[in-house]
């Protein structure tokens, strides 16, 4: 897998979600910066054109719509391994495989207080 | 009743009709409409059902009323409304279908409809067709086994295809086919090949198949604008609008249930972008519309 700088900084700011120095909001709000600039010219290196896949972007595209995803921090070991997939075929079977175990009634229930999340 | 009609089908039989249950579908719809005019004493021209989805449109044909959900929200819709009711009705993908009725069911009904409902109409459209050829004893030439051919509700049938909501056949359903492909695939067909010159909106497979429609300066801007989408998008879309712009949008469904976010770019011959946006979308339709580019 060839190094990707756009790899490497999406994981740090993951590694800034953990370690509580940014909130889920400045994530969403970062990775939203990121792709509403033209995101291929200044961003995304891990293209690969055969599969049509970047984990960095499915990554990005994660995290914008992290407040309809319901996204939380306990999520983020999951993306870092997405986030190193060497395919698109491994990254669905990982993501499909950890988002079937999630209970999204139960995560609406625990979530409706905080106002960045849309769980109506 | 004499109805003259030409009707052009480039399909072949590939399988029977899936499981889905169209005529239940419309009568849980009709249901709810007759309530709703009870509890009101009025006609639902708009409405949203009891599980907060919304909102949708009555539309009345004779005795026949149809309930139509907006996929797309009402500020969204001008792009197709505007268009000349000719233009919307004859010329789909595969399928061409004229009646010599000058004031025709299909007239009136695309004329009140939004661009949203122009699949629903899809739907019908080639399930009064495939109905009309069965009566006609031409259905040999297409799926005479299917049971949607032979069921004694038919136009129940084709009514409850009208009345899928577009939330269900875009997204849950129309990932992979396109509206009319997968109206023919309900009805037991696989459509084989495809006219370029659609008017109205249309689901695409996929990125490579969004791009292909297009001319080069516009595959170029579109090529740009789909790259963007991840491998969990869908609904990939084409839609050439009639002031000569083009539309392409696609959809990301969340995990979490009913939201999800569509973006969407129009742009013009030369693939210049006029308008970027993307919108929220919750169980209750529109959350947040963000424009990118060229927004009020």
């Amino acid at each position: 897998m060839k190094e990707s700088t756009a790899r490497r900084n999406i994981q740090q700011q993951l590694q800034k979600w953990q370690q509580g120095v940014v909130s889920v909001s400045e994530v969403k709000a970062w990775a939203e910066a990121l792709l509403e600039a033209d995101t291929f010219d200044t961003f995304i290196d891990d293209w690969t054109e055969n599969e049509e896949f970047s984990a960095a972007l499915e990554i990005l595209r994660m995290l914008e719509m992290a407040d309809i995803e319901l996204l939380i921090a306990g999520d983020i070991p999951l993306l870092e391994e997405l986030l190193v997939s060497p395919s698109l075929e491994s990254f669905s079977r990982t993501s499909t495989e950890y988002f079937a175990k999630v209970d999204y009634l139960e995560r609406r229930a625990a979530l409706k207080d905080f106002q960045f999340y849309l769980t109506d | 009743m004499k109805i003259g009609l030409t009707i052009r089908l480039s399909i072949k039989k590939t399988r029977r009709r899936t499981s889905l249950d169209f005529s239940q579908r419309h009568r849980e719809d009709r249901q709810l409409l007759t309530r709703l005019n009870d509890q009101d004493g009025k006609s639902c021209q708009d409405y949203t059902r009891d599980d907060g989805t919304g909102p949708y449109s009555e539309h009345t044909m004779g005795e026949i009323k149809v309930s139509l959900g907006a996929a797309l929200p009402r500020t969204e819709q001008f792009c197709l409304t505007d268009q000349p009711s000719s233009s919307t009705n004859t010329q789909y993908p595969s399928l061409e279908v004229r009646s010599s009725r000058g004031d025709s069911f299909f007239k009136k009904f695309n004329e009140s409809a939004y661009e949203a409902t122009y699949l629903m109409i899809n739907g019908a459209t080639v399930g009064l067709g495939g109905w009309l050829l069965d009566k006609l004893r031409l259905s040999n030439r297409v799926d005479k086994d299917s049971a949607f051919f032979k069921t004694g509700s038919t136009l129940d049938d084709i009514i409850g295809l009208a009345s899928l909501r577009p939330s269900s056949l875009l997204r849950n359903l129309g990932a992979n086919l396109s509206s009319i492909g997968l109206s023919l695939k309900r009805t037991g067909f696989d459509v084989v090949s495809w006219t370029r010159n659609v008017v109205s909106a249309t689901g695409l497979a996929s990125r490579a198949v969004a791009r292909s429609t297009l001319g080069e300066k516009q595959a170029t801007a579109a090529n740009r604008f789909f790259r963007g989408a991840t491998s969990k998008c869908s609904d990939y879309e084409v839609a050439k609008l009639s002031d000569g712009t083009t539309r392409l949008s696609y959809f990301a469904k969340a995990r979490n249930e009913g939201y999800g976010k569509h973006y969407v770019q129009i742009i013009d011959v030369d693939g210049n972008v006029l308008q970027d946006f993307k919108d929220t979308l919750g169980p209750r339709g529109l959350l947040e519309r963000k424009w990118l580019r060229g927004g009020p």
